[in-house]
């Protein structure tokens, strides 16, 4: 029987563990503009870039493999945690779904956020001000 | 065979450093993404993010802290591929397959 077929990888074929020692590409801060060519450089398996925006410094970290990544890169350099909200960017999307809310970093019952998603309409709108000027 | 990965620089080494809780809330964020992208009828993402959350499944599987006890790894993964490739057996749900993640994201994250 031919075996359903999952983007270029057949499900269920063992994955090749060494190719999992390669080092991790450097988290970017972001504090001005970028154009979505350059935000393309950090795609993630060509689709999105996972991105950290600090809402009270007014900048965003991409380039990490997961969130918690770009989250501790901000925290190292400053940033405090309840200023810090998980996004996705996906550039060839230029209508709202260009945004997406959707992090496990978000995640934080001290400040009532119990999704993965930014619950407080506030907060998206300067997530949205400040992705809007840091990607045009 | 043009295998690929779909974390550019995931190590092993970095991924089993983090606990159960942490791999699965994370496998979860992406099976999410998959649920809201077969929503909204969107098959690139819905394809990338799966593509993201079985390479996440696959490393967590081959963690040796859950070598003898990953049953349920193997089990939740067969459940995330019937419900998205298969017949849906399992009779699965976006909700009860988000919330089963959700679980461990919420543990993980319990302290933050």
């Amino acid at each position: 029987m031919a075996q359903k077929v999952m983007g270029s990888r057949p499900i269920g074929r063992p994955i090749r563990l060494s190719f999992y020692h390669l080092p991790m590409p450097p988290v970017v801060i972001i504090t001005g503009p970028i154009s979505r060519e350059e935000l393309k450089k950090h795609l993630l398996n060509d689709v999105l870039v996972k991105a950290v925006v600090d809402i009270e410094e007014r900048m965003m970290a991409i380039g990490g493999t997961m969130h918690a990544d770009e989250e501790q890169e901000l925290l190292n350099k400053g940033s405090e945690q309840e200023h810090l909200w998980g996004i996705n960017l996906y550039p060839d999307d230029f209508s709202e779904g260009f945004i997406e809310f959707d992090s496990m970093i978000n995640i934080r019952p001290r400040q009532n956020n119990r999704s993965r998603g930014v619950e407080d309409p506030f907060i998206q709108k300067e997530i949205r001000a400040i992705v809007s000027f840091l990607v045009p | 065979m043009n295998l690929q990965t779909f974390h550019p620089g995931l190590t092993l080494e970095h991924w089993h450093a983090l606990t159960l809780c942490e791999q699965l809330g994370n496998i979860g964020s992406e099976v999410g993404r998959a649920l809201t992208a077969k929503k909204q009828h969107n098959h690139k993402r819905e394809l990338a993010a799966l593509d993201r959350a079985l390479e996440l499944f696959d490393l967590t599987i081959a963690d040796p802290k859950h070598h003898g006890h990953c049953r349920e790894l193997c089990r939740a993964r067969e459940v995330v591929c019937d419900y998205f490739f298969g017949d849906n057996e399992y009779g699965s749900t976006p909700e009860n397959l988000d919330r089963y993640f959700m679980v461990y994201a919420i543990a993980a994250r319990r302290d933050r």
